[in-house]
């Protein structure tokens, strides 16, 4: 009876606020069912729902649907996640374990290429890519992410190898296990929490990053999520109610994906100091 | 060991710096090469099939082309490609469609990778940039004569030459509400009127009028008041590319002048009424409430208050001064590219864009009222009235037209301060002489910041 007098003010308080945090999304799902000339009314809700925002949006273009759409961005993800969690553990276990030449200045090469802009590189590496003849595909996309997955991801997994006991390592070598043997015996299982937030992370940004996806993605048959969306905004006219309604099917994935992984996800946040 | 630490140390320490040098340089590099002649950078394998000028017209040739829009313009456009590929079996397409939006934001890469495609569509607001960055191929040779009026061409000109192949009439007028006004007796704004007339008009309202409606609203935007100034003569309030910042005191105060007196005879509907205007909605529409009698309107707006009050509105010009008033010419346009392979073709593909009737009628009305006389009398006995009524806004504004002025990059923020300071002065907040001072200082400001 006293605990549950004591807990309720701090409860009452902590509703209040999440209420205060989630009152964006619930105003969004109600927009979602409004037609544009409610957008600007003050209520929630409107007054007759319009449902067919979601399957007009859906349908919005004569030749492909949102259904092309999801499948094209989830495939891109896949191939971006297996390839952003592999090459970065495997690139990460080198610098972390492995004694080689000038290790010093790769590693400090790798780090400077976070300070590097990424307007920087825009254009040549669509030259590069141009030149390759491979715009209009998802291979610009895909393919960084099996070089490592970037340099944070990297820098990530090296400080959580750091972490690891070498006398782990050492054991293994002494029941006879080669260097690839310790990586995937030892190392690749214990770091776990941190692929986890690669992976998170990988997707999240991979799905957000519209601007790679507008300049490397041209017909419509392979276009994302992200460039569907952008086709409700014209020049004059914006269909918000559709806008919405898409936009708020498409964050579904992010948030399912978050859910499953939390577990893991609040791990990785304890031991890698990262969260969103 | 500790030694090995400091020599990765200052090795790391020299490849930030020369990091930051690499960038440093790579912009400059980049501004100087876009005035040089475009170099041959790229190599587009696709795009490759050789043309040379005198090439026979059977070659199979590959034309990229891209352009933004709606999914109707889309699908109406893949249509006219499609006609261009039967009446030229050698010529194929590699079409890209955007939103508006998409579209600007790829559009900066490939002109700086020198990749853009051969034909692109470009709006009145960025030819300018674009044609400065030596990206457009001039267009002065493709012969438009009987096709478009050589008016609009003079108007389109940058530095005496063409950029961009004109796609539609566009201008900005007046629409008014005639059934209305007819019904109270109020004189209807004629074709030729003036900023005298337009006051007046404003007044005769007022009195004849039921109590809560009103002749005309408050100008509180910035081209709306640049309409006043460029009629008598002052010329635009940005020039130069933004660099040159104009704002006529006379001319702004004799405007406000006029219009806070106007709301001193209640001839201007309240601030707060006007607030709460909301442009194109069935209740808060200044109009379509029934509320104000006239507003500004451009030919791509016209047709959403036929929707709303159908068969009521009429069209006027701009209110004319000494020098003409308001504009009436195409803001969007079919360009090529400088590094295009086949410009010849492209520009063959150019102007047949807007001289095939069969062309024309699958385009239709996607790109707005086709500027092509012919194409137009084709389509229009199957057009719908509101289309119609965009058409003759344009005709109304065609005779007084100057050109058009756009806000050039960097002036942003001025617009909605323009908006802010002379919003104060409806409420009365503050003077119209201040409104001028802050306002005045603002685009200053924005011109130095562009030098």
């Amino acid at each position: 009876m006293k605990t549950l007098r004591s807990a309720f003010p701090r409860h009452l308080f902590l509703a209040v606020f999440s209420i205060l945090m989630i009152y964006p999304v619930i105003w969004w799902i109600g927009a979602s069912l409004k037609k544009n000339s409610e957008m600007a009314s003050s209520s929630l809700w409107p007054a007759t729902p319009m449902w067919e925002n979601y399957t007009k949006g859906w349908n919005f273009s004569s030749e492909f649907s949102f259904t092309r759409f999801f499948a094209n961005t989830l495939t891109m993800e896949l191939f971006n996640v297996v390839g952003g969690v592999l090459t970065a553990a495997l690139v990460a276990y080198g610098f972390a374990r492995l004694s080689f030449k000038l290790r010093g200045m790769w590693f400090g090469i790798l780090l400077a290429t976070l300070m590097l802009p990424g307007q920087v590189t825009i254009v040549p590496q669509y030259i590069l890519y141009n030149n390759f003849g491979l715009t209009n595909s998802y291979v610009p996309l895909v393919l960084p992410h099996y070089f490592g997955g970037g340099a944070f991801f990297i820098f990530l997994l090296v400080q959580f190898i750091r972490g690891i006991p070498k006398d782990l390592d050492e054991a293994a070598k002494i029941d006879g296990a080669s260097v690839y043997g310790i990586f995937f015996k030892i190392i690749f299982p214990l770091i776990k929490p941190a692929l986890v937030t690669t992976a998170i992370f990988t997707f999240i940004w991979a799905w957000d990053d519209f601007f790679a996806q507008v300049l490397y993605l041209s017909s419509m048959s392979k276009f994302t999520v992200g460039l569907a969306l952008r086709s409700f905004i014209d020049q004059f006219e914006v269909q918000w109610g559709q806008l919405l309604a898409m936009s708020l099917l498409s964050v579904l994935p992010s948030t399912i994906i978050f859910f499953l992984a939390q577990k893991h996800f609040v791990e990785g946040i304890t031991t890698t100091g990262l969260k969103g | 060991m500790k030694i090995q630490g400091l020599v990765s140390k200052g090795l790391m320490l020299l490849l930030i710096a020369a990091l930051v040098f690499i960038t440093a340089c790579g912009n400059n590099n980049n501004a100087a090469k876009n005035n040089a002649a475009p170099a041959p950078v790229v190599d587009d394998k696709k795009d490759a099939a050789p043309a040379e000028p005198a090439a026979p017209s059977t070659e199979p040739k590959k034309l990229s082309i891209m352009w933004w829009g709606p999914d109707a313009r889309h699908e109406a456009t893949l249509k006219a490609l499609d006609v261009y590929t039967g009446q030229n079996p050698n010529v194929t397409f590699t079409p890209e469609y955007l939103a508006w939006d998409a579209f600007w934001a790829k559009l900066p890469t490939l002109a700086a990778s020198k990749t853009m495609t051969d034909v692109l569509q470009m709006d009145a607001a960025f030819i300018n940039e674009y044609v400065s960055r030596g990206t457009l191929e001039d267009l002065s040779d493709v012969d438009l004569t009987g096709i478009v009026d050589p008016k609009i061409i003079e108007n389109l000109k940058i530095d005496g030459k063409l950029y961009g192949i004109p796609l539609s009439n566009n201008g900005q007028g007046f629409a008014f509400n005639k059934t209305a006004l007819e019904a109270t007796g109020v004189t209807l704004p004629k074709l030729g009127w003036t900023w005298d007339d337009y006051f007046a008009f404003a007044r005769e309202a007022n009195e004849k009028l039921p109590e809560g409606q009103f002749g005309i609203s408050f100008t509180d935007s910035w081209d709306g008041y640049q309409y006043f100034q460029t009629s008598n003569g002052k010329g635009p309030l940005m020039s130069d590319g933004g660099k040159t910042f104009n704002l006529d005191k006379d001319l702004f105060m004799k405007f406000y002048n006029e219009h806070e007196a106007l709301r001193k005879e209640g001839a201007l509907p309240p601030a707060d009424m006007q607030a709460a205007f909301l442009e194109n909605d069935a209740q808060a529409d200044p109009m379509a409430s029934g509320k104000v009698m006239l507003v500004g309107k451009s030919v791509g707006s016209v047709s959403a208050l036929e929707d709303l009050l159908p068969g009521q509105v009429d069209v006027v010009n701009v209110p004319v001064g000494s020098a003409g008033g308001g504009w009436a010419q195409s803001t969007i346009f079919l360009a090529v590219s400088t590094d295009s392979k086949n410009k010849d073709e492209a520009k063959k593909f150019v102007k047949w864009f807007i001289t095939d009737t069969e062309a024309g009628k699958a385009l239709g009305m996607t790109r707005g009222i086709p500027i092509n006389e012919d194409i137009f009398k084709a389509l229009e006995p199957n057009l719908a009235p509101k289309d119609i009524l965009g058409k003759r806004l344009a005709e109304a504004a065609k005779p007084y037209a100057l050109p058009f002025y756009a806000a050039p990059a960097g002036y942003t923020e001025f617009i909605d301060f323009f908006k802010n300071e002379m919003d104060a002065v409806m409420f009365g907040q503050q003077s119209v002489e201040k409104a001028y001072e802050n306002i005045n200082k603002k685009g200053m400001d924005s011109a130095a910041a562009i030098k």
